[in-house]
């Protein structure tokens, strides 16, 4: 707890031009330093920061490709904010950006911090004065009063059941190890690796079950990033105020932090769709469409969109320009929905012969065709969406779990285990060794389940074996 | 006479002992109070640090008795003794002077869980024990049965035994294990005595209860002692001794052990007429019956209890154990009952080459008496009353080695107080010795304790081949460690310090034909830039043999040798582990003031402010290990911490 490398995200949520990550910890430089090539790289592979200089360079994951260009900066203990030793890299703002590099300085050995953990930190290492102090045992308080809400949330939704049943089948197998181990002569379990590598595989996707109803849990309540995207006067307008006057639904109106862009949020069929640089469509709708969707900011929307909804007039067909979008669609990693606006202005033999086209051009892309003329077409959208959302094993049990940051950092942490301890299984090590990881798995999910290690695997061994003398 | 008064036992029998002394018997430091396994360490412990030391023992013939199973050490336990013994402790040179068998369990297994357990002679342990205590400095043996504690308020000032006579001293550490108002259970029949035929301490247990103190009701048993002569081993496995000599202590050399007689171990199984003959009798059983109110241990249960508990089984695995060298009398491993002596009989019977046996003891329930150990601290210390020390089966633990690892702490805090030196704590990233004092203190027992390998969460460190380095600096400092025991500890780290450089200077280069072809044939992949030999040993398919063979023999001792090896083969494990521990001695560094109300102290969940008050951690690791304390609440704890520290130096300064 005190002594490890905490990350998070550090600038507020949203499309903001910048993102910032910070870590703190005695691993933040070891971190940096292997996710971070600097562009003026001074003595090879093994560079070193000057403190509290801004470098630029790339962010690159273990594979080396480049997730975005950033700035960092490396700040010695003491003279950081926490006192220790403290790395921030800033980013482009778009959460997907963020949350993958996030995910990067994690896997490589940092832990996500809890609220409030860098000034708690900052105030044990001597900085800040009481009152601060106060302020974060009461973000304490009320983050402990919030989870038991949502623990009694998620108890409905069986978090602690599906952990438990996790937790439930490794003290199992824990167990055959320990028993062993203690009672050699009773011939508890002679270790089954194979049966051993294929109980904890399967806890191995039981977890990431959970992770991905994270995922999934994540659209309903953080909901879709989406653009707009299309040529002038293919109806992106008028599709978006077909969206609103459907919906009846607008919820927030947000301005970005440091840029101009308008966010607009509305609900279709339970899902918030965030329709990002509205303020752009309106405005640009006469302008060129390779020059808009060239534009900085427009292809940052568009690189950061989990939807991206691409409009064509069904009646040009697909022009040279529409297929220059979908192209640059194409590359990004959101999920892409073609509407064919103006289907009343063609026949049935047509739209047959657009699907055709846009297979060939973009087979991955969904089609829907609309007309925000008649209407025809628009009150179907939500299910469409749904279902881009929902398909690729992102099926929403009625009994979903939508699983707390807090939780997804301790599920991780546990797989973490799990893969080292299925090394020492196929790696033929004694059990053990076998068991370091595998109590550490379990541990780790006892910080859901509120089991800790020691008596509950006694107790598991005799419950199963009999031993004694 | 005045300075007698009368008492109820359990059973409401009267009894009838003195309130006052009637004269004085002398005066020590430390008075130990029991001469089992616990007492014998703690005494030896005090005396070695110099402090006068009584030991009071209710019969001198049964002091360091072993009454239950004729071995010392197994898992766990095993690497309990080396902690004993790298503290200075008599345990393991006793048990090397006695052992008639003794196997390295675990072999198979990692360096970590590998355990000596060696079979004893009885008679010759006690003897070797008695030897070595009536020759202990600084050290006085007396029989006597202590009645009570004498207090002057909650400060101890020395004890009363049956004859009325008073030895004062500044401590008193209490091991008395099954014996306080214990009573003996056998079917139907129940009467007070201590194990094997020994009194029970009726009136210290009586008088403890009077004082308020929190008592806990266990149980625990053992198996039939059987004539040898009338066992027909022919039809029963044998477990013969590992072939090369072992020894528990540091010190003990093999040449020492090696000329012993070593003999073997029997191994038979139950069947279905066994279990049929107890099915039968089970009504007759004290623990249906309700006689029996103590609870017994999981881990130790008796035959009847497996065959309930394990109803699919049908077979149980029993182990005929020597119980010595000049002695027909054998242990029945895994048999304990508390069954009538002709069921017993009846059973046993029934198991292969036993048809014919003689039962020489029948196996017996023995409740007792005990402390809740959450009364005491991390020193053993009784929270409440000064000077009070507990050690052994009266903290709720069992086994011998369990007492003689919490003997020898008691005796050197109880020593140290004497000297008025600061305590010493162990702790869990030390020893098993740390896991076990932390567990009972913290955690408390609902059950006899006995300590597993899966209870020390670091134990990839705390290996039975290291204990010396991880203790041996401490005693030393303490001053409870011989001149001997200290040369040969500095030796074998220059050992191991100088095998290790020799191996990481070493160069293998790929230009090495007999290297490339040693790798080769174990499947390895040849050398590709030159290493060195340490970086050879640590992959997996190569021996330390197989360095030697390209290196040339190191000079250190075999000792020496397999710490280089077991650190450079298991580095990687060793690292995370070590890494977890300096995280956690981080949280055991910073201390909580005793005697607060964390009731009052904001932040905190309802349950761990109402827990933390009740057992008063002595530091933020070990409230961290209270159930009921959550990460959220350790997180408040450390604020609430630095902002008293806070306060308290802004109140300096003003």
């Amino acid at each position: 707890m005190i002594g490890d490398t905490i990350a998070a995200i550090s600038t507020p949520r949203g499309a903001g031009g910048i993102g910032i990550i910070r870590l703190s910890g005695p691993y933040g430089l070891p971190i940096l330093k292997q996710v971070f090539r600097p562009k003026q790289k001074k003595q090879g592979a093994d560079w070193q920061p000057t403190p509290r200089e801004l470098i630029l360079g790339w962010v690159c994951d273990s594979l080396g490709v480049v997730l975005d260009e950033a700035l960092a900066v490396y700040m010695p203990a003491p003279h950081s904010y926490t006192r220790e030793d403290v790395v921030e890299i800033q980013c482009h703002g778009g959460s997907r950006s963020l949350d993958n590099i996030l995910q990067l300085v994690l896997s490589s050995g940092a832990r996500l911090a809890l609220p409030g953990e860098f000034t708690q930190r900052a105030f044990l290492n001597g900085g800040l004065d009481l009152t601060q102090a106060e302020a974060v045992i009461d973000l304490i308080e009320a983050k402990t009063a919030k989870e038991g809400k949502i623990a009694a949330q998620q108890l409905a939704g069986g978090l602690k059941d599906k952990i438990e049943a996790v937790s439930d089948g490794l003290l199992d197998i824990i167990a055959g190890i320990e028993g062993d181990i203690d009672y050699p002569d009773e011939g508890v379990d002679t270790l089954n690796r194979s049966q051993m590598t294929v109980d904890v595989e399967k806890a191995i996707k039981q977890l990431d079950i959970l992770l991905a109803q994270r995922e999934q849990g994540k659209i309903y309540k953080e909901g879709i990033r989406a653009v707009i995207v299309g040529r002038p006067n293919v109806g992106k307008s008028s599709l978006m105020n077909a969206l609103l006057r459907e919906e009846r639904a607008i919820v927030t109106d947000i301005a970005g932090t440091t840029r101009d862009t308008i966010e607009e949020s509305l609900n279709v069929k339970g899902i918030r769709l965030i329709l990002t640089d509205t303020a752009g469509i309106r405005e640009e709708e006469q302008a060129d469409a390779v020059e808009r969707i060239g534009i900085a900011r427009s292809r940052e929307a568009l690189r950061s969109a989990q939807l991206i909804l691409a409009v064509i007039d069904s009646a040009a067909g697909i022009t040279p320009e529409d297929r220059e979008i979908l192209t640059q669609c194409r590359q990004t990693e959101g999920k892409t929905l073609l509407l064919c606006n103006k289907m009343d202005l063609i026949t049935a033999a047509q739209m047959a012969f657009l699907r055709e086209m846009v297979q060939d051009i973009y087979p991955e892309a969904s089609v829907a065709f609309i007309s925000t003329l008649t209407g025809d077409g628009c009150e179907r959208l939500g299910d469409v969406i749904q279902e881009i959302f929902t398909t690729n094993c992102m099926t929403v049990p009625d009994d979903a779990t939508i699983i707390s940051a807090r939780h997804q950092e301790i599920i991780l942490r546990a797989k973490d285990y799990l893969r080292d301890s299925l090394d020492a299984i196929t790696g033929g090590l004694p059990g053990d060794f076998i068991a370091v990881d595998l109590q550490g798995a379990w541990r780790k999910l006892g910080e859901i389940t509120g089991k800790t290690a020691g008596q509950d695997i006694i107790d598991r061994v005799f419950s199963r074996f009999c031993l004694g003398k | 006479m005045s300075n007698v008064s009368s008492h109820l036992n359990r059973d409401e029998m009267s009894l009838q002992f003195f309130t006052e002394p009637l004269f004085t018997g002398g005066e020590y430091g430390v008075i130990v109070v029991g001469g089992g396994h616990a007492g014998c360490e703690a005494a030896a412990a005090s005396a070695r640090l110099g402090v006068k030391t009584l030991l009071l023992t209710l019969n001198k013939d049964a002091l360091a008795m072993l009454p239950c199973n004729p071995s010392i050490g197994g898992t766990a336990k095993g690497i309990l003794v080396r902690e004993v013994d790298a503290l200075g402790g008599l345990m393991g040179r006793i048990a090397d002077k006695a052992q008639i068998q003794m196997r390295m369990l675990n072999r198979s297994k990692g360096p970590a869980v590998q355990c000596l357990r060696g079979q004893m002679d009885k008679n010759q342990y006690h003897r070797e024990m008695l030897a070595a205590l009536e020759h202990y400095e600084n050290l006085d043996i007396r029989q006597g049965e202590v009645n009570q504690l004498i207090l002057e308020g909650t400060q101890v000032r020395g004890v009363i035994l049956r004859t009325g006579a008073a030895f004062y001293s500044q401590c008193v550490v209490l091991t008395t294990g099954t014996y306080l108002d214990s009573r003996v259970v056998i079917g139907s029949v129940h009467y007070p005595s201590g194990p094997s035929g020994l009194p029970p301490a009726t009136p210290l247990g009586v008088w403890l209860r009077e004082q308020g103190l929190d008592m806990c009701r266990f149980k625990t048993g053992t198996p039939a002692r059987v004539d040898g002569r009338t066992i027909d081993f022919s039809k029963m496995k044998e477990q013969p001794p590992d072939p090369e000599p072992l020894t528990f202590s540091f010190l003990t050399k093999p040449e020492e052990v090696a000329a012993r007689p070593h003999i073997s171990c029997w191994l038979s199984y139950t069947n279905e007429k066994t279990h049929d003959i107890i099915r039968a009798n089970l009504h007759r059983s004290p623990l249906y019956s309700g006689i029996i109110e103590g609870t017994g241990p999981r881990y130790c249960p008796s035959i009847e209890d497996k065959i309930v508990r394990f109803a699919d089984k049908d077979s149980h695995q029993t182990f005929l154990e020597p119980e010595g060298l000049d002695t027909t009398e054998w242990y029945v491993q895994g048999m304990s009952s508390s069954l009538p002596e002709d069921v017993q009989i009846a059973f046993l019977k029934t198991i292969p080459g036993l048809e014919q046996v003689r039962v020489i003891r029948p196996a017996y329930a023995i409740e007792y008496d005990c402390l809740q150990p959450t009364q005491l601290n991390h020193h053993l210390a009784h929270k409440e009353i000064k000077g009070l020390y507990t050690a052994g089966q009266i903290n709720g633990t069992s086994g011998y080695e369990e007492a003689a690892a919490q003997g020898i702490l008691a005796g050197i805090n109880a020593g140290l107080a004497v000297q008025g030196k600061e305590p010493i704590a162990i702790r869990r990233t030390q020893g098993y010795l740390g896991v076990l004092v932390d567990d009972l203190v913290t955690k408390g027992v609902m059950e006899p304790y006995r300590m597993f390998s899966s209870l020390a969460e670091y134990r990839l460190l705390l290996r039975q081949d290291n204990a010396d380095a991880r203790l041996t600096p401490l005693g030393r400092e303490l001053g409870v460690i011989s001149e001997e025991r200290w040369a040969l500890y500095e030796a074998t780290q220059a050992e191991i310090k100088k095998e290790r450089s020799r191996l990481e200077e070493s160069r293998i280069t790929p230009q090495d034909e007999k290297a490339q072809s040693l790798l080769v044939s174990k499947g390895d992949n040849p050398l590709q830039r030159g290493i060195s030999a340490m970086e050879l040993l640590k992959r997996t398919n190569i021996s330390y043999e197989d360095v030697v063979s390209l290196v040339g023999p190191g000079e250190g001792s075999q000792a020496a040798t397999e710490q280089v090896v077991i650190s450079a083969k298991y580095a990687g494990y060793i690292k995370k582990q070590q890494e977890a521990i300096d995280r956690a001695e981080k949280l055991e560094n910073k201390r909580l003031p005793v005697g607060t109300d964390y009731r009052a102290v904001k932040g905190l969940s309802l349950e761990a402010g109402q827990k933390l008050t009740d057992l008063q951690p002595e530091n933020i690791g070990q409230a961290g290990r209270i159930s009921g304390v959550s990460p959220a609440d350790i997180n408040v704890l450390l604020i609430w911490l630095e902002q008293e520290k806070r306060a308290l130096l802004s109140n300096n300064i003003t």
